[in-house]
């Protein structure tokens, strides 16, 4: 990230802004999207993301950490999109693959387990793994952008993943005791 | 390859397989409203030149500070004089109230810094504490609420108040939610319950709420008013606890 931008923008210049929000853009849009698991609350999450950057951007002490700062504002925007959601349509999150057609394809199934698994776990946990795991970041990295000790990063992960298996392994039970005869 | 490695590998390439670019509609929707708003350190700079031309005049200002004491004391005394000692009669909170005792980033505790705060007023802020799907709360004798969540260098917390017409219907306001949280069907926290010891009546939970792991609520009510702490991301006792006592100074 351009050192001299941040600074600009920091300084009220807007065009600077422009240009930082659109080298940040994807990257936030990605994480929040693989926290939310939905297009436009994802997209409502960048919108309120960049918004906040520029508003508290002078109180940002050290240009370099822009980014993971913008990480630790995008995991709150999620967060309250995530309760909002939940919310207004309180049944909607338990809505999923149940309904759908049966996929012979285990890689399908794979991802639907995993999704269904992964809808459980809380806004934290969620950007834990996708901090880890699609963006490689290390726990002092995630810890940083998540503002909480190394420790509790070790411990959210740690749920997170058996949280995960667990539901996976519930799901892979299911259809051999559904298929058992009476 | 081991079951930690495969299930490692599994998450990575369902991961991979989300978006990666963001629709340019959204990050311009966003920089239309940052034409909108102003940065905060604009705010912050122009209170500092504020403050130091305050500095400046100070000595002025001490002396008419003073007098306007001196007037304020005497007036007093007269109308005390005057009326005897009347009763302190207690009064009933408003819909000003709601908004004053809450806290916000201007009155946040100090060390405390905001880095985001979000706000829901009306009947959208009583459903606040309830647990989605659940029974909802009666409307009967309810005047306002107002809920902020904050996102602070401490952890995350929400600041909250509800107004009734009467003590009566913030007692039945409040029993619905010592319900709420307390039954299996709401948030299922009996066993967590501990008395705060703040207003006329009183209860702490601790344990999975809102959708978290583990969350703080001290709820309490004082006349026709309800209160409520809470912690909820990274938060620690004794900052629940002061946001709560702050909040209860503000509704004396």
């Amino acid at each position: 990230m351009d050192r001299s931008l941040v600074e600009q923008a920091r300084r009220g210049d807007r065009e600077a802004f422009t240009t930082l929000a659109f080298e940040l853009s994807d990257r936030l849009f990605a994480v929040a999207h693989r926290i939310l698991r939905d297009f436009d609350s994802a997209g409502d999450a960048l919108q309120v993301t960049l918004l906040r950057l520029w508003r508290d951007l002078p109180s940002l002490r050290d240009p370099d950490l822009i980014e993971a700062w913008a990480y630790r504002v995008l995991v709150r925007a999620c967060h309250d999109e995530l309760r909002k959601r939940r919310r207004q349509a309180p049944a909607l999150h338990l809505l999923d693959v149940d309904d759908a057609e049966p996929d012979a394809s285990a890689a399908v199934a794979d991802r639907e387990q995993l999704e269904r698994a992964f809808r459980t776990l809380s806004t934290e946990q969620r950007a834990a793994i996708v901090l880890q795991y699609y963006r490689g970041l290390t726990l002092d990295e995630i810890a940083e952008i998540l503002h909480v000790p190394v420790g509790t990063v070790r411990s959210r992960l740690h749920y997170a993943k058996r949280a995960m298996r667990a539901a996976i392994e519930a799901d892979a039970r299911k259809p051999a005791r559904e298929g058992r005869p009476a | 390859m081991t079951r930690q490695s495969d299930f490692d590998h599994l998450v990575t390439e369902w991961l991979d397989e989300g978006a990666e670019r963001a629709p340019e509609r959204f990050v311009w929707a966003a920089l239309e409203d940052v034409e909108r708003t102003p940065q905060r350190g604009a705010w912050v700079a122009s209170t500092e030149e504020f403050l130091m031309q305050l500095k400046r005049a100070a000595p002025v200002l001490g002396i008419a500070a003073a007098a306007v004491v001196l007037v304020i004391i005497a007036s007093q005394i007269i109308e005390t004089r005057n009326v005897g000692d009347p009763e302190p009669t207690p009064r009933a909170y408003t819909e000003e109230d709601v908004e004053a005792v809450v806290m916000t980033e201007a009155n946040a505790p100090d060390g405390m810094t905001v880095e985001y705060e979000n706000q829901t007023t009306g009947f959208a802020a009583l459903l606040v504490p309830l647990k989605p799907g659940g029974e909802t709360i009666d409307r009967t004798g309810f005047l306002d609420a107002l809920s902020v969540e904050l996102g602070t260098s401490m952890g995350g917390f929400t600041s909250w108040s509800a107004l009734f017409e009467s003590a009566d219907a913030a007692q039945q306001a409040y029993d619905f939610l010592v319900t709420e949280h307390e039954s299996p069907e709401g948030w299922g926290l009996a066993a967590s319950r501990e008395d705060p010891k703040l207003g006329e009546e009183s209860v702490m939970w601790t344990g999975r709420q809102y959708d978290m792991a583990s969350a703080r609520t001290i709820l309490w009510r004082q006349g026709n008013l309800l209160l409520a702490a809470v912690g909820w991301a990274d938060w620690e006792p004794e900052e629940v606890r002061l946001i709560a006592d702050q909040m209860a100074d503000r509704a004396r």
